[in-house]
């Protein structure tokens, strides 16, 4: 059984479909990305998985239950983190903790020990914490009952980089335990370091979802290349070549699919220098945002 | 054990003290006055005949006779102050109960826990319910105190059935709030319409009062049913208050409930 399980989600405010029939899985022990810009409809699917928000078709499955008509049974083993964490201004953090140990009764919890680790202290007013503690609570509540699912908005949102490691351990140690992780994020050093697979979204819809491994498998090169005599950047007019940087000495293109139409033609050239590499999984993403 | 309930009545125990203070030491002031007033009766009675009619009913003044505190309390408390301190207590409570927690975001941390939509409505309905419940009590029977501090007779059977006629009337109003709350996303707006509609229904009352041509307007609003004289000094309420006040409240919550399962919550 899939922890997650999106079918062909659609959901419309208005006019406009911010989520349009997109569709994927979340595997058990798995940590899966949901990559997209600003706007592309993550906090949208986020809050329907949540049932925070109904869509308007489609099914969304949690751990084996129905997002909607199961909403309590499955957010049993749900933790959330908001993108933005917005709580109770003059609630402590002791004061929601213990409010979710009162919602969710007899099950054991980690808050203690989770406070500890993020040296967070839980007696101050939600209001008076900084953005970074801030963060710090919320992650706090996702993790304390040590959830079968984790749902999580950008969660390392304004933290310093120690931190960040600490949430990624946090995320290893939950994984280990068999939870799923699902997990949206800008920073894709994060996602590259953390993530099994990945989903990418872009105007509500699902361009891809790929594992890591074979992301970065994509045959898509950059090359370099220095010449000792003057060349005309239109020379690299070639199918599945974007020259990103031209002067007569030196050009910089990508190169999506098979390098051999650009090491021929730069065979023909007064070459001084060349270098190619893997692209980086930042412009494997761009290039899926912009030409899906 | 309902902690919903207990957090949404723990965050406003300020205000709600704040309300159930300043009513109570309206009455007290009120009871204070009463023997000096009660002095004047004859002069006052002369002077409020020279009153148009109208004025009179939109003053909520049956009798135009101060020989006991009731009718005194009904036309000073009940018929003006009281109901704005409801009004203003219980709109702000139910607006912040749905549309304000949508508009702050913590409606996502309320929604993330593993309790039903419905739990969380109910929850915080029996919140108001035990908000109007005791502030009408509160306001009400604060008469026991003060009589007795002042040695003012009073009915004690008349300031119980002021006591339910005020449940009832808060209780439209407290419904008229969550119905305003289940739609809005933001807690002004929710209390602008609840707002609103009162201040309508204030209008009404009057213009009816006033002009007889357009008297049957009063049927259209709660203040016309909130009949605070013959509950203080007769000891009734009116069927048609009882069910006026009954059925509103019922079928805006039944709305307001079925709304809040239905919408989305956090946008």
């Amino acid at each position: 059984m899939d922890a997650v399980t999106v079918s062909h989600l659609r959901k419309v405010f208005g006019k406009k479909a911010a989520v349009d029939d997109i569709s994927f899985t979340v595997a058990q022990g798995e940590v899966f990305g949901f990559l997209g810009p600003n706007g592309a409809g993550k906090t949208t699917t986020i809050r329907c998985m949540m049932d925070f928000i109904r869509p308007t078709s489609g099914a969304i499955s949690i751990l084996g239950k129905d997002a909607q008509r199961d909403s309590v049974a499955a957010k049993r083993s749900v933790g959330y983190l908001s993108g933005t964490v917005r709580l109770y201004s003059k609630w402590t953090g002791r004061e929601h903790i213990a409010f979710y140990r009162k919602t969710n009764p007899g099950a054991s919890d980690a808050a203690d020990d989770l406070c500890r680790r993020f040296d967070l202290d839980p007696s101050l007013q939600f209001r008076h914490l900084s953005s970074g503690n801030k963060q710090k609570l919320g992650i706090v509540l996702a993790f304390m009952f040590q959830p079968d699912l984790l749902i999580l908005d950008e969660p390392t949102n304004a933290l310093d980089p120690l931190l960040q490691n600490e949430v990624y351990a946090l995320l290893r140690e939950a994984t280990k335990r068999g939870s799923a992780v699902f997990m949206s994020s800008h920073n894709l050093a994060e996602v590259e370091r953390t993530c099994d697979r990945v989903g990418i979204i872009r105007s509500g819809r699902m361009v891809a979802t790929e594992t890591i491994q074979s992301l970065k498998q994509k045959r898509m090169h950059v090359v370099d290349a220095y010449f000792d005599t003057p060349v005309h950047a239109e020379a690299f007019t070639l199918p599945d070549v974007h020259v990103t940087h031209a002067e007569p000495l030196h050009v910089t293109a990508q190169v999506r699919g098979d390098l051999d139409p650009i090491i021929r033609l730069l065979a023909t050239c007064n070459l001084r220098d060349l270098r190619i590499d893997h692209a980086p999984l930042e412009d494997i993403f761009l290039e899926y945002y912009a030409k899906t | 054990m309902l902690p919903i309930t207990f957090r949404a009545l723990r965050d406003r125990r300020i205000s709600l003290l704040v309300f159930a203070l300043g009513s109570v030491l309206l009455l007290w002031m009120y009871v204070g006055m009463y023997p000096s007033i009660q002095a004047q009766s004859a002069s006052f009675q002369e002077a409020f005949k020279n009153y148009p009619e109208g004025i009179l009913k939109v003053l909520n003044v049956e009798q135009l006779d101060f020989s006991h505190v009731e009718n005194f309390i009904a036309m000073e408390q009940f018929s003006i102050v009281w109901p704005m301190l409801v009004i203003f207590l219980l709109l702000a409570m139910s607006a912040g109960s749905i549309a304000g927690e949508a508009e702050r975001g913590t409606a996502e941390l309320l929604l993330s826990r593993p309790v039903s939509r419905g739990r969380i409505f109910w929850e915080k309905y029996f919140a108001g319910c035990l908000v109007l419940v005791g502030f009408s009590a509160v306001s009400s029977f604060a008469i026991i105190p003060f009589a007795a501090l002042h040695d003012v007779p009073y009915v004690l059977s008349r300031f119980t059935t002021m006591f339910f006629l005020c449940v009832l009337f808060a209780w439209a109003i407290f419904s008229l709030g969550m119905v305003a709350s289940a739609f809005a996303s933001e807690r002004s707006r929710a209390y602008g319409v609840a707002g609103g509609a009162l201040v309508l229904m204030y209008v009404l009352t009057i213009v009816s009062a006033l002009k007889e041509n357009v008297e049957n307007f009063k049927y259209l609003s709660f203040f016309s049913y909130f009949d605070s004289s013959a509950a203080l000094n007769r000891g009734e309420i009116s069927l048609a208050s009882i069910i006026v006040f009954t059925t509103f409240a019922l079928a805006a919550t039944v709305i307001a409930a079925w709304r809040f399962q239905k919408r989305d919550v956090a946008v």
